[in-house]
């Protein structure tokens, strides 16, 4: 598999990672308010 | 007393769970694949944020300020609207009633699976054996009698996951969500263990950067998007409807739309790196062995569980509960949707005898699906009902929101309760982006549409397809004219 591939497997997986974590943070800090 | 979820997270896994359906499996990696590779993972991103997330956004703040079903939630504001609303509501009960039919076969393979009936050529036994289909939509050849036992299962199922409305959805969805996800999981690993799994995973995922200057890669995505989200069929607004007073929107919407596109992301995994390992297995190139739609799943599939090395029954079995769990909580929240609207329509009757009447009467037009040429009318009907109706209502809820409605007071009403503010960036897509793609969708359907014939099918049968269309705006008219109506 071209490297380009990974990039964009890996990439993407990242941007997810990123989504998720920022929503439940979100969740969290609310809570704690 | 008003009905509400037992929990956030009940109300997020149901729409989730609605969300998420056999598109998320036979579709997107097909269309990644088709447009761009990798690349498409671009505009498909972009096109989450501009108008998958604000959509959903839009209908979670209609449907949770009004406390009603679609079509009493637009007439809140714009009386005549009405019937924008019980066109999403229509289009919902014309989806179901071919999507029970595939929930069928799906129960049909799964029982397969345990003794791998399909033997060597999977296709000779779904076409001729399962279907008994015909070769042309206009031979019809009678209904098949074991798809409409497997229909009536598939439906009392549904019944039942809506019995108490939101109170036993919100405990169906822990097993309707999470198994599909772990079984993927299952497939992932098994998927990419199998030699040939790296060939087909770049196929899927080597990016086409040239692709992106194709403005029809663009109308893709956002297409894409726009089915996957279940947007545009009253699903989401009769869901939030059901929301606590304070309860939160934009964090909601981002968590579910999240959630969505990236099971579609690693749906594709598990899917190419699958047809990877078949096209190893055959000697033939990737491209020549990738499909979508039943021809991936109850075709290529069962191809790819009879090679492989061990427990392919096991592998099989999964699978097809994988299909099953996936399609039942989207097949549920289109009926709880239509129930939603019925019960506000004709409160004078129990949810029960609602709810038993539409799936009586989905049966019933479900039986053309069941037919020898049913499988050529799922086709032909789900490409109206999608490419047209979806992209209509759609285009018409963000045109009523962006310019006939206070915009700017439905967005102070979500981020009064919500984590996520939503700011500039929704207006901007609500008012512009998501009009504009959608009006180039349905430009760009249209233009295809007159340049050539659907599939090569008979023009009767695709004025017929239009017509089920058009009957069921005529329906919808009807019921929003009536007097006393919602």
């Amino acid at each position: 598999m071209p490297v380009s591939a990974w990039l964009m497997l890996f990439g993407t997986l990242l941007i997810y990672t990123i989504g998720f974590t920022f929503c439940f943070l979100k969740i969290k800090r609310e809570k704690e308010k | 007393m008003k009905e509400i979820w037992d929990n956030r997270l009940a109300f997020v896994l149901a729409a989730i769970g609605s969300a998420i359906g056999l598109g998320n499996l036979w579709r997107f990696p097909y269309i990644a694949y088709r447009y761009g590779g990798g690349a498409f993972l671009i505009p498909y991103l972009i096109a989450l944020f501009t108008a998958g997330i604000p959509l959903l956004m839009l209908e979670f703040a209609l449907g949770h300020r009004t406390e009603h079903g679609a079509p009493l939630a637009i007439a809140t504001y714009k009386k005549n609207w009405r019937w924008l609303g019980w066109f999403a509501i229509a289009i919902a009960f014309g989806v179901v009633t071919y999507y029970t039919v595939i929930m069928a076969w799906s129960f049909i393979y799964f029982i397969h699976s345990f003794s791998i009936s399909w033997g060597n050529i999977p296709e000779v036994f779904f076409n001729n054996l399962v279907l008994e289909s015909s070769t042309t939509p206009l031979n019809l050849g009678g209904i098949n009698g074991l798809i409409v036992i497997f229909l009536i299962l598939t439906w009392v199922a549904i019944y039942y996951s809506i019995y108490n409305g939101v109170k036993t959805v919100g405990k169906v969805v822990y097993a309707t969500v999470i198994i599909p996800w772990l079984i993927l999981l299952v497939m992932i690993i098994r998927g990419v263990t199998l030699p040939g799994a790296l060939d087909g995973l770049s196929y899927y995922l080597t990016p086409n950067f040239a692709a992106l200057k194709d403005p029809v890669v663009w109308v893709n995505a956002y297409a894409q998007m726009f089915f996957t989200l279940s947007v545009g069929l009253g699903i989401m607004i009769a869901y939030s409807s059901y929301l606590p007073k304070k309860a939160d929107i934009v964090n909601n919407a981002f968590i579910i739309g999240f959630a969505d596109s990236f099971t579609s992301f690693l749906a594709g995994i598990a899917v190419f790196s699958s047809l990877g390992f078949l096209a190893n297995q055959t000697g033939q190139e990737v491209a020549s062995v990738v499909s979508s739609g039943p021809g991936l799943a109850f075709v290529a599939y069962p191809t790819i569980i009879n090679m492989l090395p061990f427990a392919s029954r096991l592998f099989g079995a999964l699978f097809f509960l994988m299909l099953i769990t996936l399609g039942i909580d989207s097949a549920f929240s289109l009926v709880e949707a239509a129930s939603k609207a019925a019960i506000e329509k004709w409160g004078k009757f129990p949810r029960r005898v609602l709810n038993i009447f539409i799936a009586g009467i989905c049966i019933i037009v479900g039986l053309l699906f069941t037919t020898r040429g049913g499988i050529f009318w799922l086709d032909i009907v789900d490409h109206y009902l999608c490419c047209y109706g979806l992209v209509v209502v759609g285009l018409l809820e963000a045109v009523l929101m962006a310019y006939f409605l206070n915009t700017k007071g439905f967005m102070d009403y979500m981020n009064e309760q919500s984590e996520i503010k939503a700011g500039r960036w929704w207006l901007f897509s609500i008012k512009i982006i998501v009009p504009v793609i959608l009006f180039v969708a349905l430009v760009y359907n249209t233009y295809k549409e007159l340049r050539s014939t659907y599939e090569g099918y008979p023009s009767v049968a695709l004025v017929f397809g239009f017509s089920f269309l058009i009957v069921l705006l005529i329906i919808s008219i009807l019921l929003s004219k009536k007097k006393r109506s919602v």
